[in-house]
């Protein structure tokens, strides 16, 4: 993190998922890769401004520039349920990647980051805040 | 629509002009065409034929000339990047190159078109105005040499007619001893996006390092033009090259520039706050550069030359 601008880069994101039985594993690894980048993007700049968001050149996702290095683990315990111990794989990376991510957004700029996308003007605003009010008690993260 | 256009490639920039005069205001010049295609497609323009620029011999180089450096209106923002003697010299240049758009747009955008299109954050343009760059304009009556700030009379609005003038070539003083320049940009994500606030700047050193002899300073923005102020290039004049300076500086640009809020990339206040921030590292990256580059002289055409260019 910029502390002067409040520009966020993720550099690395290591994520381990209890995926059943990877039936194909390099696909459930692109799998996790995807999710990893769609809970990115919703930590770091999506949103739908109604009116203003038609298309994606206002409505922004990540590109290859935003996407950080990632470490994959598929942690393989065959599920009694789904066919051959597979179980489905997708959404719950997305939703893991999110607070992951916010933490380590609130833990580098000092202060908890309470509205999405946490985008660099919002950061900034909320350090600016943080060190104009008086200390209140701490908050768990 | 887009059918029925005629398409030509012209083997001269006389030959390209001449075209466009045929034409009689019915053609228009292409050399990219990251701008125009979108153009045709929605129907915002409409011309009878297109005059692609891109095979004219030689207006794809970046040449030294003259104490000047000379590219060419085919020069695209790929080119720009990968040139030897801009990476070591003026990597101002090279780093706003990488920042318009995205890789694929890149290597077929040029910086002239950039310019003549006029947008007011453009990156290509707003690092013109920084080095001051001058644009030949050329039309059926005549070429003349005219500073890049000039061609801007509003925002989107160049002075340039694109029915029948071209600029064949961009052109900046070359980079001599104790001069740098540097980049600055800041947006909603690193690709694929207009700034939020981009800066461009560059600083003359005195021969012994310890004076600003000259100073230019473009925020892109915070004005419908790319904005020089003035006022902060002013008061480096003379300074010491350091902190308290730079400094000084950021804060007239943050009181000259005026940005405004849009919701799909920043607030004015956000803006506002970014200003001292950007300016501030601007010049002091420009002014670690101008200190750090070594020079020499090389096989007796006065070229000065980085480190970076030693065999």
């Amino acid at each position: 993190m910029d502390l002067a601008t409040g520009e966020v880069q993720a550099l690395e994101i290591a994520a381990a998922h209890d995926v059943g039985r990877a039936i194909n594993p390099r696909d459930a690894e692109g799998q996790l890769e995807g999710g990893i980048l769609m809970g990115l993007g919703a930590v770091l700049m999506e949103e739908f401004l109604p009116g203003l968001s038609t298309g994606f050149g206002n409505y922004y996702i990540p590109t290859a520039r935003s996407t950080p290095r990632m470490r994959i683990h598929l942690e393989e315990v065959p599920s009694h349920f789904g066919p051959l111990g597979a179980k489905g794989l997708g959404e719950a990376v997305t939703v893991s990647t999110a607070p992951a991510l916010v933490n380590a957004i609130s833990r580098a700029a000092g202060v908890r980051i309470r509205s999405l996308p946490a985008t660099a003007e919002r950061i900034l605003a909320a350090r600016g805040a943080a060190s104009a009010a008086p200390a209140g008690p701490g908050e768990d993260e | 629509m887009t059918t029925g256009i005629s398409y030509l490639y012209p083997a001269s920039v006389t030959e390209a002009v001449a075209l466009l005069a045929d034409w009689d205001g019915r053609a228009r010049i292409m050399a990219g065409g990251t701008d125009l295609m979108p153009a045709l497609q929605q129907g915002r323009c409409a011309p009878a034929c297109l005059v692609d620029v891109t095979r004219i011999p030689s207006l794809d180089l970046v040449e030294v000339r003259d104490g000047f450096v000379v590219a060419g209106a085919a020069v695209s923002f790929a080119r720009l990047q990968s040139d030897p003697f801009l990476r070591a010299r003026v990597p101002a240049l090279v780093e706003a190159a990488a920042s318009v758009a995205a890789a694929p747009l890149q290597s077929v955008a040029t910086w002239a078109g950039n310019i003549a299109q006029a947008m007011p954050a453009a990156d290509g343009a707003l690092v013109a105005v920084a080095l001051q760059a001058e644009a030949r304009v050329v039309s059926a009556a005549g070429a003349r040499w005219v500073a890049v700030d000039s061609l801007y009379c509003g925002p989107k609005t160049s002075t340039l007619d694109p029915t029948r003038q071209m600029i064949s070539h961009l052109s900046f003083p070359l980079p001599g001893p104790g001069w740098g320049c540097a980049w600055q940009r800041t947006g909603r994500r690193p690709a694929l996006i207009l700034p939020t606030l981009n800066c461009a700047s560059t600083v003359q050193l005195s021969a012994d390092g310890s004076r600003i002899l000259a100073a230019t300073l473009a925020l892109g923005a915070v004005a419908q033009l790319p904005f020089r102020v003035c006022a902060a290039e002013a008061a480096l004049l003379g300074q010491e090259p350091a902190e308290v300076s730079f400094e000084q500086a950021a804060l007239m640009a943050q009181t000259e520039c005026r940005p405004r809020s849009s919701p799909l990339r920043a607030s004015r206040e956000y803006r506002q706050a970014l200003i001292p921030v950007m300016v501030r590292d601007c010049l002091a990256q420009a002014t670690r550069l101008a200190r750090a580059v070594v020079w020499r002289s090389v096989s007796g055409r006065g070229r000065p030359v980085g480190k970076q260019d030693d065999p």
